[in-house]
């Protein structure tokens, strides 16, 4: 009897709330995630598309209020969202919790994650943070503070009301749920891959989410307690950042950037993984020079920790200081370069065959170089005197996040759709959902490198006729990008309730070589009951 | 065979190479502001669909114009490289034309080649980028100091030296504009920071409130103004003008409307304005308050 009972608990069809409320299975709370940061993602969507809407034409047109002054503060409240969710809500939780979860345990070949309960409180610290993100848009004025938190502006003067501590608490949980994930996938990845299946041998996105989880256990605890200071600034009477009471503004941005640069990498290095796999597949021969892609991960995840201060050239830091960090980020250069060049060299010779994620993956290779060598433009201090806080930067970084962290989203989403629900995209509404949203999001962030050397601050609601020419260009584009935004939500949509069923194992064929293409599609709630083992 | 494939790599080389240096050579002289090269009121504001960075006005501005067209070039190399590898790549190694994938996954001098390349080309950016940077870092003697003080939302120019002349400094709201004015709405000021041409002047950049940046796009400037610290940033402007920037870090509500306004005069010029200032001085104080009060 309680033999049946075992097996029934285990062979499983538990209850729906057993399910998806208590999930500890990690292809669950993968599937979880990915939902949540769909979400997030439509939401953060339209903040971007309201922003365009403003921007569109000189002058507030859109968010004014009923004496017809610009909205600043509404204007600001949505760029400070719309960053702090990208970041810390749609673009991690999607690879690293989504994709992390649900593939890194199927490519090493792993029952499951080491700490299965402790992956269902990340997620729900990850729903709590959302939550509370969300609550602060309406708490008050609104964290109109830009995602970098900097005090004094994010201190009890200008932001008297709760919403800044709602924004502050939203980040401990993401921070706290992250940091629970980043131990599970290391005791994970070091314990539980299969005979076999050496570290050397271990996909390179199994590589990339073990590099974004070190530099995830290193860097949150210092983002943890500078907004800790932050919030005790704000409600307890404290002076860290408060310079009338001996506190300095800068420290907190010391210890923002400190965790700020790598959490861009955070959201790059997954994406890199993804990329690494799907460029392989769709080429039909092994990633070229593993090692070197392997040891280049490494190396950004240790380099990530000590450019922190690019982020400051222009706030006063000392001239050797400054020489040091731009030298330092120069650096980071060679391993993204010998990154880009072995995804080429892995396509030259291959079989190449042009199928919807590899679309996305060669997209994201051009994206990424474009936005890698504005980078290093960046990087020089003497250069970064006119473009810090400009479109220019803007740009830049939507050109590696925006197109490159959201490309290896899509490259992943449909390279994995068909194993995650059974179910495959139609090819060609992938295509064009590629295509469209490849000319629409170059469309709108091109423009803002030349916006950038006009001169154009960030975060402006307004700003003068001499910048109305290429703002219009891009808000077109925005326009274009939000509609083929809702083309690929249908597009997913129409897969997992009417797409064409998968049977077989492998449906990409040889080239897909990992291990989650031996387990049946889609995967059994129990996968490797025996482990595989790996030559 | 292979001389169709190197027929199609210099077809597509020579296509991405037109599309790049068209771009690159219409950024790097910057043919809208070209355009506008003869018109005066340009000297010191942007231009709609300017390409490039302002037009240089001092040593330094010079320098970064010239270190920004290097590292353009650069940057237009490796993109148009790159591209031209991808595109021919997808073409040449189609799966219609080749079923069967080359075993080829290590090349070590290869590897090496690409871990060796972009360290040079880094050292040709390192060196001009550091010459640069140590040249404007560099304080040479001052002959006026100006103290730059941000506000939420305006800026406040002291010149200690001078008497203590005190400007505050407000964009010009919508509904004060001229009908000609229109046109550089949010950057026009109602008074403007007063600068000799052809002087070392030294601002010390410091705030009343939060951080914000000033950044003069036209000159070539900008520093954090931070609270409970004073940034130096100097220059040397060699031509007279009115020239722009904004603020551009966010400062809260009308960080959207924090122009900066340099008007830059001969030297007798700004002689006789610093003695009409110092003579209407306390006029000038209480007529300023008003128009901060009546602007609140």
């Amino acid at each position: 009897m309680s033999d049946t009972l075992h097996a029934a608990h285990h062979e499983g069809s538990p209850s729906f709330f057993r399910r998806w409320l208590a999930a500890t299975n990690h292809k669950d709370i993968g599937t979880l995630y990915l939902w949540l940061s769909t979400f997030a993602g439509i939401f953060a969507v339209t903040l971007s598309i309201i922003m365009r809407i403003e921007l569109q034409s000189p002058g507030a047109h859109f968010l004014r209020d009923s004496s017809g002054m610009a909205e600043g503060q509404v204007y600001n409240v949505i760029v400070t969202v719309h960053g702090l969710l990208m970041m810390f809500f749609v673009i991690i939780p999607a690879m690293f919790g989504g994709f992390g979860n649900y593939f890194v345990p199927l490519m090493i070949g792993a029952p499951d994650m080491a700490f299965p309960r402790l992956n269902n409180l990340s997620f729900w610290m990850f729903a709590m943070g959302l939550t509370l993100l969300t609550l602060s848009l309406f708490m008050g004025q609104g964290p109109g503070t830009g995602w970098t938190l900097y005090p004094p502006l994010s201190g009890p003067v200008d932001h008297p009301d709760a919403s800044v501590d709602f924004a502050i608490l939203s980040l401990h949980f993401s921070g706290a749920s992250s940091i629970l994930a980043s131990i599970n996938f290391i005791t994970t990845i070091f314990n539980m891959r299969a005979p076999g299946m050496t570290l050397h041998k271990m996909p390179l996105f199994c590589w990339a989410i073990l590099c974004t989880a070190f530099m995830m256990v290193l860097s949150l605890p210092v983002l943890a307690g500078a907004i800790t200071m932050l919030l005790t600034d704000r409600n307890f009477g404290t002076a860290f950042f408060d310079p009338a009471h001996g506190g300095d503004p800068i420290l907190f941005q010391h210890l923002f950037w400190f965790f700020g640069h790598p959490e861009v990498y955070m959201m790059i290095l997954p994406a890199f993984g993804v990329i690494s796999q799907v460029i392989a597949t769709f080429s039909g021969k092994p990633i070229f020079g593993y090692l070197g892609m392997v040891y280049a991960l490494v190396a950004i995840t240790a380099i990530s920790f000590v450019v922190w201060a690019h982020h400051m050239f222009v706030t006063g830091i000392s001239l050797p200081t400054q020489a040091y960090f731009s030298f330092a980020t120069m650096v980071i250069a060679v391993p993204t370069g010998i990154k880009v060049f072995s995804w080429i060299a892995t396509m030259w010779g291959g079989s190449i065959d042009l199928k919807t994620p590899m679309l996305w993956a060669i997209g994201f290779i051009f994206v990424f170089t474009i936005g890698g060598v504005t980078g290093v433009n960046l990087a020089s201090t003497s250069f970064d005197v006119v473009a810090n806080n400009t479109y220019y930067v803007v740009a830049h970084f939507h050109y590696v996040m925006s197109l490159g962290a959201a490309f290896g989203l899509f490259a992943g989403l449909y390279y994995w759709i068909g194993k995650m629900s059974g179910r495959q995209y139609p090819e060609w509404a992938g295509k064009v959902h590629f295509w469209g949203t490849f000319v629409a999001v170059n469309l709108t962030f091109f423009p803002m490198h030349m916006l950038g050397a006009a001169g154009m601050p960030r975060r402006v609601i307004d700003y003068p006729q001499a910048f109305a020419g290429w703002n219009l260009v891009s808000s077109i584009g925005a326009y274009l990008g939000g509609a083929f935004f809702l083309w690929g939500l249908g597009v997913f949509a129409y897969t997992l309730f009417a797409g064409r069923r998968l049977a077989a194992a492998n449906y990409w064929g040889p080239g897909a070589t990992t291990l989650e293409w031996s387990v049946a599609t889609p995967p059994p709630h129990h996968t490797y009951e025996t482990l595989p083992r790996v030559t | 065979m292979a001389r169709r494939d190197a027929i199609a790599f210099f077809l597509i080389a020579a296509c991405v190479i037109v599309v790049a240096v068209a771009f690159g050579a219409a950024s790097m002289v910057d043919v809208v502001q070209r355009a506008h090269a003869h018109d005066p009121g340009y000297v010191g504001l942007p231009v709609d669909w300017q390409l490039n960075f302002h037009r240089p006005n001092s040593v330094f501005q010079r320098g970064l114009y010239d270190f920004h067209n290097l590292l353009l070039g650069i940057d237009i190399a490796i993109c148009s490289f790159v591209a031209i590898l991808i595109i021919f790549a997808v073409w040449r190694f189609r799966r219609s034309r080749n079923p069967a994938p080359t075993p080829l996954t290590h090349n070590t001098p290869l590897e090496i080649a690409w871990t060796v390349l972009p360290v040079m080309v880094l050292i040709a950016i390192a060196i001009p980028s550091f010459e640069l940077l140590y040249s404007y870092n560099v304080v040479p003697k001052a002959d006026l100091v100006v103290k730059v003080i941000g506000h939420q939302w305006f800026w406040e120019y002291q010149y200690p030296d001078k008497g203590n002349i005190d400007i505050q400094s407000m964009t010009v709201p919508d509904d004060q504009l001229k009908p000609e004015q229109k046109a550089d709405r949010i950057f026009l000021v109602d008074h403007y920071a007063v600068l000799p041409v052809d002087t070392n002047v030294l601002f010390q950049v410091t705030s009343g409130d939060v951080v914000h940046s000033f950044l003069v796009s036209t000159l070539g400037l900008q520093k954090y103004a931070v609270p409970g610290r004073i940034n130096e940033i100097w220059t040397h402007i060699d031509r007279e003008g009115t020239f722009y920037g904004q603020c551009s870090q966010i400062c809260g509500l009308e960080h959207a409307y924090m122009p900066v306004g340099i008007r830059v005069v001969s030297k007798p010029d700004f002689d006789a304005w610093v003695k009409a200032q110092q003579q209407n001085k306390s006029a000038r104080a209480r007529g300023e308050t008003a128009t901060v009060l009546s602007a609140r």
